[in-house]
């Protein structure tokens, strides 16, 4: 069985995984690593979202053999320990979540667009795709809004 | 394969064991499986909706002279869709069991997994978890007693789950219904409103929660259940106006389908019809929709959550072409709501709900924020059923598979501008779950129907079948 090197959230892991096992199964059931959901498996949900080497990818079609090497940020590794990251305020502050089982996806990829951008439009957070069925968009689109001022 | 430690057969299904469900997935790809019949395999869209018209009783004959405005309507399927897929953790041992999952009615759970695992009932711990928001789907507990078989019949601890393409195409779905909806009217006054609905049947064999009216609601022969839905539909949907003598049925066509209660049950499809007529109503009396809806509603407490959306919504107000406002209202559960929506349909085909504005009384408040948030989640519900996401059935089965087809709202349908206003009441605290929902729907077919000059009929309105099906 081929093992595979990278970081995670900081951190250095060995899974042993065949190459193609997306990466979405080794963080959550050989890492133990659930902050990243299972949608759809097919990059349509976008609930899985993470961050590969800073940018957001949908681990469900990432093989694990391509992440050796390299840093995945799930949720679990956004805050600075006991700091929470600022747009997991904003979430906080807009009482975002229903449920909550798209939200690690929502904020990996709202930090990821924040990284592109400073000042999204609405335009541009219009271009996260994660599905919500609980229907929070709109306090996401504000909280990604007051997301981006604290950050300045 | 590799990571793969068992298969098993249980009478829903074949179960892959693995390792991680990333292997699982893929041992479920590589099996090869004769399936018996299913129950409607003869049946497809439109011979489902050909049953739905026989069945909608006629509305009553009327004299040739009397003015009337009426309308014929159709909704599809809905899946429930939840963004976690069904799933439970499930120990099953000689001497007990132990599940875990996200549960309505964990009370029958427990009976109905002790019953199948062959354990007493004091031997089965069941522990309710969170789980994802799932809108009626959760009622059902099939996923424990199918983690439950697979303990047992592998003799270790299971964690099951569904892909998403067997949730969609195998787990439950609000039932397609057809309406026939007529008022009438003479000298600025509405004298008759008549609303026949047919609907294929929900199963409610879940109860109420208690092992009461679940026995009750599984009283073989259908009349059990029938019962069950004739007391809901009776005690939930009720017209808000002042519409003279006016009449409500349900016909239920006992189709064996995976359906089950979609977060406001009937009042979704049943009063969103009904919001889309009040329109047409107020046109052909020569009336604004708000001012119309002002004259007719019964209560005080009504005009003001329809006062509240107009004002801070600015009815009326100036929108280029292709644009327009537009207004639902619905009362139940001991509350009241009101929405207004502006719609940009330049692409009839692409509309989008660009802002909305919401009013409720739900009584006395006990977590606003919790309660807006319910309303806006209804209004996204709303958006998505009503333009863009139903189920397709063919040959028995949906053919969506996936949120790639099913077309839930994502941010780029959803509205840049959204006021919620909480009037309180004093009185005890009302319903707000579902309520807002069916007011949403009328708000956002009104306002398409106004920026189209079209009368949808047909819901999703745009609903065609735009990609391609996975295998079955
Ligand atoms: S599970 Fe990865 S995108 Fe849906
Ligand atoms: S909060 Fe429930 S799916 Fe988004």
């Amino acid at each position: 069985m081929p093992s595979h090197t990278f970081t995670v959230n900081g951190e250095s892991v060995t899974v042993d995984a065949p190459d193609d096992l997306p990466l979405l199964w080794a963080l959550r059931d050989l890492l133990g690593i659930r902050g990243p959901k299972y949608g759809c498996g097919i990059d349509v949900c976008k609930a899985c979202t993470s961050h590969l080497d800073g940018e957001a990818v949908r681990p469900c079609v990432v093989p694990v053999a391509e992440a050796a090497g390299r840093e995945v940020t799930t949720i679990e590794g956004l805050a600075d320990g006991d700091e929470l990251h600022p747009v997991q305020e904003a979430w906080l502050e807009q009482d975002v979540a229903q449920c909550g089982y798209c939200q690690p996806g929502q904020i990996m990829a709202a930090v990821a667009l924040l990284k592109r951008t400073k000042n999204p439009t609405d335009a541009d957070i219009d271009e996260i795709a994660n599905v919500c069925r609980c229907g929070t968009y709109f306090r996401i689109r504000e909280a990604i809004k007051s997301a981006a001022a604290r950050m300045g | 394969m590799p990571g793969v430690l068992d298969v098993v057969t249980i009478g829903t299904g074949v179960a892959v064991v693995a390792e991680t469900f990333g292997q699982a997935l893929d041992g479920k790809e590589a099996l090869d499986v004769t399936w018996g019949p299913g129950t409607v395999d003869a049946l497809s869209d439109d011979g489902i909706k050909a049953r739905l018209k026989a069945a909608t009783p006629s509305l009553d004959v009327l004299g040739l002279l009397v003015k009337k405005v009426e309308g014929e309507f159709d909704f599809a399927f809905a899946s429930h869709a939840p963004l976690e897929t069904n799933s439970a953790v499930a120990d099953v041992r000689s001497d007990g069991a132990e599940v875990w999952l996200g549960l309505k009615s964990p009370i029958i759970a427990q009976a109905a997994i002790a019953k199948a695992v062959g354990l007493p009932v004091s031997k089965v711990k069941v522990h309710v978890v969170q789980s994802g928001g799932s809108f009626g789907r959760r009622l059902f507990y099939d996923a424990a007693l199918e983690a439950a078989a697979v303990s047992k019949k592998s003799g270790r601890p299971i964690r099951l789950m569904w892909s998403r393409i067997d949730d969609t195409r195998h787990g439950r779905m609000r039932p397609a219904t057809h309406h026939r909806v007529r008022a009438t009217y003479a000298a600025g006054q509405v004298l008759t409103f008549q609303h026949q609905v047919a609907a294929v049947e929900t199963d409610f064999r879940h109860g109420l929660g208690d092992a009461l009216t679940a026995a009750a609601a599984s009283i073989p022969s259908g009349i059990g259940n029938a019962t069950f839905a004739q007391t809901l539909f009776l005690t939930t949907v009720k017209s808000p106006y002042n519409f003279g003598l006016t009449t409500q049925t349900l016909t239920e066509v006992p189709l064996k389908m995976h359906t089950g209660s979609w977060r406001s049950v009937y009042s979704a499809n049943t009063r969103g019809a009904e919001e889309i007529i009040v329109d047409e109503l107020a046109a052909k009396l020569g009336k604004d929709p708000v001012a119309f809806r002002r004259e007719f509603l019964k209560t005080a407490r009504q005009r003001a959550v329809l006062a509240k959306v107009a004002e801070e919504g600015d009815w009326g107000r100036e929108l280029p072409a292709g644009w327009a406002q537009g207004v639902g209202f619905h009362d139940e559960y001991k509350a009241c709501t009101a929405c207004l929506v502006e719609i940009d349909a330049t692409d009839p085909k692409e509309p989008r709900v660009t802002k909305a504005v919401i009013a409720a009384d739900v009584g006395r408040v006990i977590n606003p924020r919790g309660l807006e948030a319910q309303m806006l989640g209804g209004l996204t519900d709303a958006i998505s059923t009503t333009l863009r996401a139903g189920l397709h059935i063919d040959e028995g089965l949906p053919l969506e598979g996936s949120y790639s087809q099913f077309h839930y709202a994502r941010q780029k349908d959803s509205p840049k501008d959204v006021q919620i206003y909480v009037i309180e009441g004093a009185d005890e605290p009302g319903g707000a779950g579902e309520l807002g929902v069916p007011a949403a729907v009328g708000a956002v077919a009104n306002a398409y129907a106004r920026a189209t000059g079209t009368k949808p009929r047909s819901f999703p309105i745009n609903f065609d079948v735009d990609f391609t099906p996975f295998p079955r």
